[in-house]
């Protein structure tokens, strides 16, 4: 048995005996079971979004794509319907009805959250965010708090927003303690000695990544009053074919190569810091500063 | 976890969720107990859980996957019970050195001893991933996505957590073996 073996042995007992079986107390159990009937249940989407919706292993364009089809679908042969003599599917129509293509996504009542309480991003299932407020809550001790337009949704892991289109959309939040030398080779190891602590040490050490061109640090607040410091970088050409299609500036911290522009906001929030990256698309510039500018730190 | 079951609890059947709290309460719990090591926190959270789970189940996308489902609601609810209870204490640590060991440590050897002390000392996000990995047996991956975390994070959690239990042991089995520098500065 090697020193490691011993070591990970020694920590597995450690685990296992640790306080032994500690099973849920009654009083636990009972007080959820007396909560179920007056805890309403958050309604899945409605309909032919629920059923894509459940099918994990569709991604999302294809997950509209089957919706419009079916849409389109369902219009063309309840037009035929109601205005042919019968059913001539895929025939020419006296009377075309337009179709509309938009989902019917309405959400129901019971999807939108509490006025005021944000929802927790991270017991969200998954799939398409109804609009409102959400929180991070993956960060100890920080509650990261924006506000979701129409048109984006949640895949893992769970501190990044994504956008439902083609080419996506991202705002992130994360803790990011030291930076990799090179982004396109992390295996060459993180800095040493580590970036400082501040927002104000991690913009000054992205300002030296190599390749990258950062835009000086300008100031940013959040809703809140927290005041941080903002960079831009756009990757450059050369970069597409980094470390296999991502530019990995920290071990948290991975962003696609291309060349859309990439924000990253820094915050120290109760001595952790906090940053907030958004990978820009042409599609979503509005609305991804609608929500870097909506940030809250709760 | 039975596929039926969960698809009753999904259409409101509070039964068959009941019967689902049977089936993953006591491991959750023993999660939770093991991340916050603190019994109320680990009640508190266990909860949290569930009822998030019970509000949040008709939503699952793969009623196959609420077992691991509920490790990750149980995760996330322990670290929102650690940050409420961090800035009740003011943002200390939770549980740090200074309080009360478990009864039966005295009794236990040196090393279990030390592992204890400096498992308490890992952040809860530390603790988090060491427990899944060594306590329920999970892989890295599966950790990143119970933590809701890149893969990356993950490893590098774990990485400086075992790396520093690993430097108390030694340090511990150093001072065993030279009990004369014990106390020297």
């Amino acid at each position: 048995m090697t020193r490691e073996d011993e070591f990970i042995g020694q920590l597995e007992a450690y685990l296992d005996e640790y306080e032994g079986m500690t099973p849920l107390p009654s009083s636990i159990r009972d007080a959820v079971r007396a909560e179920l009937p007056t805890t309403r249940q958050i309604g899945p989407v409605t309909g032919l979004m629920r059923d894509t919706y459940m099918n994990s292993s569709m991604d999302s364009p294809a997950r509209w794509g089957l919706v419009v089809a079916v849409v389109i679908g369902a219009v063309i042969i309840g037009g035929a319907l109601f205005f042919g003599d019968g059913v001539n599917v895929g025939g020419p129509s006296a009377s075309t009805p337009s179709p509309s293509v938009a989902p019917s996504e309405a959400p129901s009542e019971a999807a939108v959250p509490s006025p005021g309480e944000p929802e927790d991003f991270g017991a969200h299932p998954g799939g398409s965010l109804d609009p409102g407020d959400y929180a991070f809550t993956h960060i100890e001790g920080i509650q990261v708090v924006f506000t979701v337009t129409a048109g984006w949704e949640k895949n893992p892991p769970d501190d990044v927003v994504w956008s439902i289109d083609d080419e996506k959309a991202t705002m992130s939040a994360r803790t990011i303690y030291n930076l990799y030398n090179d982004p396109c080779q992390p295996e060459l190891g993180l800095q040493a000695p580590p970036v400082g602590p501040t927002a104000n040490d991690l913009a000054t050490a992205l300002g030296s990544v190599p390749g990258l061109t950062f835009s000086a640090p300008t100031s940013v607040t959040t809703t809140d009053g927290v005041s941080g410091l903002r960079l831009h970088y756009v990757p450059p050409d050369d970069f597409r074919d980094c470390n296999g299609g991502d530019i990995q500036l920290a071990p948290e911290m991975l962003a696609p190569t291309g060349d859309r522009p990439v924000t990253i906001d820094i915050y120290d929030v109760d001595g952790t810091r906090v940053v907030i990256a958004a990978n820009y698309t042409d599609a979503r510039d509005v609305q991804l500063d609608q929500m870097l500018n909506s940030i809250r730190f709760d | 976890m039975e596929r039926r079951l969960v698809e009753r609890a999904m259409r409101g059947d509070e039964e068959a969720f009941d019967t689902l709290i049977d089936r993953v309460g006591d491991s959750l719990h023993s999660v939770a107990r093991r991340i916050l090591r603190d019994p109320t926190l680990a009640e508190d959270a266990t909860q949290e859980a569930l009822l998030n789970a019970w509000r949040n189940l008709p939503r699952l996308r793969d009623p196959d996957r609420f077992e691991a489902w509920t490790y990750r609601l149980v995760v996330n609810a322990c670290h929102s019970q650690a940050r409420r209870e961090r800035r009740h204490r003011g943002n200390l640590r939770l549980l740090t050195d200074d309080e009360p060991m478990l009864p039966d440590s005295a009794s236990r050897v040196a090393a279990q001893d030390q592992l204890d002390a400096a498992f308490r000392q890992l952040s809860v996000e530390h603790r988090t991933v060491v427990v899944l990995v060594h306590y329920l047996g999970q892989t890295p991956s599966e950790a990143a996505e119970t933590m809701g975390t890149p893969v990356g994070t993950a490893r590098s959690r774990l990485h400086y957590a075992l790396q520093h239990l690993r430097t108390a042991l030694e340090a511990d089995a150093r001072d065993a073996r030279n009990p004369a520098q014990r106390g020297t500065a």
